[in-house]
């Protein structure tokens, strides 16, 4: 993903550094195999506290709980490794490349290495909407608004039938690791863009990779089309930003002068748009938000005017606005309240996004801040980063715009109660590297990023090293790191699945004939959809019958599905969210079976699948 | 078949906006050094602008006009 710096463009013309630095002199730096024995030593750590976990064995605080001590000392140690190469001069890109890989796959790769399964409700639901279009090479009209957007699933139907694999799943648990690692690469290469190939960059790299807990890299248009947008971000401050992100305009007098050519070269620049058209078209046809954020994004460097080519916002918008119109007809027609009704309506979309998610037990309440917290910190740090440039003479507008862009999305809608998390996560690159400028800061003794010509702002020297300096930026991408591992995996009592889970959900795919219903408790805690999409109904009670947990037995009867799933999963759901007890999902399923009404047909492990006997409710 | 007809106007008002995108993008290369150096667009770039901003107005008025006669 990184890009070699284009032809006739010469790197940021950074002064060398003017205060020697004690931590990194020569006596005082680490040796050369110390750093990676260092790292090394993290990775065995995660290895052997490693173990697998079931959804029976967590609580509301999600997966940190069940982690042993050994895995969780894996991630300040790998930390204290990638400080201390960041303290050496010069530091080994490849060593913090190799460290960066291991950071993507402990935190990244936690739960796909210590669950059974793939997890969360929707990308089981994916499988299956993929499933539908490899099957009857289409999309399915009027069942869900995704389908409105089919190319993320078209792209998984053509590559299952090329693969001659009969369905999406095998690519389901794997699926985190891998797009949060693409995204890294893709946060890699814009901040080397923005900020030199420097600490400053690669601060900006690990700040990202530590503080993404919106968990939207499970496999989901979401997560693809989220490259797709870095990769254009990358490629646009590249080659047609003038003079660079973090690089402040020229002045002449008290006015800004014309901006000067980006240095790249003309059929460079024509490649790069084409790329990005090519982008765009594939983000309208995938994903409803991304596309727009994007032009929002790009709009903001055409109005700070840094964008070489002005039009290149309208060229990501039109191709999203003309799907709609055409492509997502099935989306609009009959709900177009769902695209405008909020629009405005800022006091829904904090009630929806923030203050209707402060439901359930202590633990997910514990859970809730933390990931509020990491929200707040991360916001703080970037202010300061903002701060620090500004005092140093870095007036580069564009950067704190767009960290605080994407939080236009909250006058426009509530995106589901989602709306927050989409902010952060598409303010996420910017912040970060704002946190990164300020972290550098810290660390100090070199000219700040964007520091291109000699003057007052890079001939200022950094404050002296000091041990406290260092220990700061640990403890604080300690802190990052580990919480968002608390926050990803938060969830996991009833995101989680166990593979006796998901045979019982095949187990009702392969006795229910076409048109039967199958059911469970809530959306949220099933491993439901990934098959027969659009030939059985298969939903969830709470959504017809939203007081289930009051009395889950009448609910049932009421709903009489035709095959009922009861999973430890949806157990724990109902004791974190409703406060009931544990066990109330069997003791449910022993109601139904004794009035008569079901009887059990598949039973593992928790995992039970009922049917409705015949000449029953 | 109104609706025949707005899908057909969106369809060629999409391809008129790529064309004339692909002509600025040319034409603002060559032009670059004029660019560059006074901040000012030549004419037949300024046309070019003008003419995608009328496009692109009338390409968003269809589509509006497109959901509205549909919906109601």
């Amino acid at each position: 993903m990184e890009l070699a710096p284009p032809r006739g463009r010469r790197e940021p013309e950074l002064l060398p550094p003017t205060t020697v630095v004690r931590a990194g002199s020569p006596r005082r730096r680490p040796r050369g195999l110390a750093v990676p024995a260092l790292a090394a030593g993290a990775a065995l750590l995660w290895l052997l506290g490693l173990h697998p976990v079931l959804p029976t064995e967590l609580g509301s605080l999600g997966l940190i709980a069940a982690l042993s001590p050994a895995t969780l000392l894996a991630y300040p140690v790998l930390l204290a490794a990638v400080v201390l190469e960041l303290l050496r001069r010069p530091f080994r890109p490849r060593v913090l490349a190799a460290m960066t890989a291991l950071g993507v796959v402990m935190v990244y790769g936690l739960q796909p290495a210590s669950e059974q399964t793939a997890r969360i409700t929707v990308s089981w639901l994916h499988t299956g909407f993929a499933g539908y279009i490899a099957d009857n090479g289409q999309a399915l009209q009027g069942f869900d608004a995704r389908f409105s957007w089919p190319g993320f699933f078209s792209l998984i139907a053509f590559l299952t039938k090329a693969a001659g694999q009969p369905d999406a799943s095998g690519l389901l648990q794997w699926a985190p690791m891998i797009l949060a690692g693409l995204a890294v690469l893709g946060m890699r290469a814009l901040a080397v863009t923005v900020l030199g190939d420097g600490r400053a960059a690669w601060l900006a790299t690990w700040v990202f990779l530590l503080s993404e807990w919106t968990e939207q890299d499970y496999f989901s248009p979401q997560a693809t089309t989220y490259i797709l947008m870095l990769a254009t971000l990358a490629l646009t401050a590249r080659y047609l930003v003038r003079p660079g992100l973090a690089v402040p305009l020229p002045f002449r007098g008290r006015s800004p002068r014309p901006p000067p050519m980006p240095r790249s070269l003309p059929r460079e620049r024509l490649a790069v748009q084409g790329l990005i058209v090519l982008f765009a078209l594939a983000l309208a046809v995938s994903h409803q938000l991304t596309s727009l954020l994007l032009f929002g994004l790009l709009l903001v460097l055409a109005l700070t005017r840094r964008l070489w080519s002005d039009w290149l916002p309208w060229l990501v918008l039109v191709p999203a606005l003309v799907w709609f119109a055409l492509g997502a007809k099935d989306f609009w027609w009959g709900q177009l309240h769902l695209v405008i009704g909020g629009l405005g309506k800022v006091g829904s979309s904090v009630d929806e996004g923030f203050t209707d998610r402060f439901v359930g037990d202590a633990g997910r309440t514990a859970i809730l801040v933390v990931r509020v917290g990491l929200t707040i910190a991360v916001g703080t740090l970037a202010a300061a980063g903002w701060w620090t440039r500004r005092r140093r003479g870095l007036r580069a507008a564009p950067l704190p715009l767009l960290a605080i862009a994407p939080l236009v999305l909250v006058v426009l809608q509530s995106y589901g109660g989602e709306v927050f998390v989409r902010c952060y996560l598409f303010a996420l690159p910017f912040a970060a590297i704002l946190v990164a400028s300020w972290l550098d800061s810290v660390l100090g003794t070199r000219p700040a990023p964007g520091a291109v010509r000699a003057g007052p702002a890079s001939v200022r020297t950094g404050p002296r090293l000091t041990r406290a300096r260092v220990v700061t930026v640990g403890v604080i991408l300690t802190l990052l790191g580990v919480g968002t591992v608390v926050a990803r995996g938060g969830n996991d009592a009833y995101t989680s699945f166990s593979r006796t889970d998901v045979a019982a959900v095949a187990e009702a795919y392969r006795l229910a004939r076409p048109g039967q219903t199958i059911s469970g408790i809530s959306t949220d805690a099933l491993p439901l959809g990934f098959s027969r999409i659009g030939v059985d109904p298969q939903s969830a009670l709470a959504v017809r019958c939203p007081s289930y947990f009051a009395d889950p037995r009448a609910c049932v009867l009421q709903e009489v599905p035709d095959y009922f799933l009861v999973t430890p999963s949806e157990d724990n759901y109902g004791r974190i969210y409703y406060g009931l007890p544990a066990g109330w999902t069997t003791a449910l399923a022993g109601d139904l079976v004794h009035d008569g009404k079901y009887r059990v047909v598949f039973d593992e492990n928790g995992s039970k699948l009922l049917t409705r006997v015949p000449g029953g409710p | 078949m109104t609706e025949m007809f707005l899908v057909i106007l969106i369809l060629a008002l999409t391809g008129a906006f790529a064309v004339l995108m692909t002509v600025r993008a040319v034409v603002v290369e060559r032009g670059r050094a004029t660019l560059a150096a006074r901040g000012v667009r030549p004419p037949l770039l300024r046309r070019l602008d003008w003419t995608g901003v009328t496009v692109t107005l009338v390409l968003f008025a269809a589509v509006v006009v497109l959901i509205v006669t549909t919906v109601s």
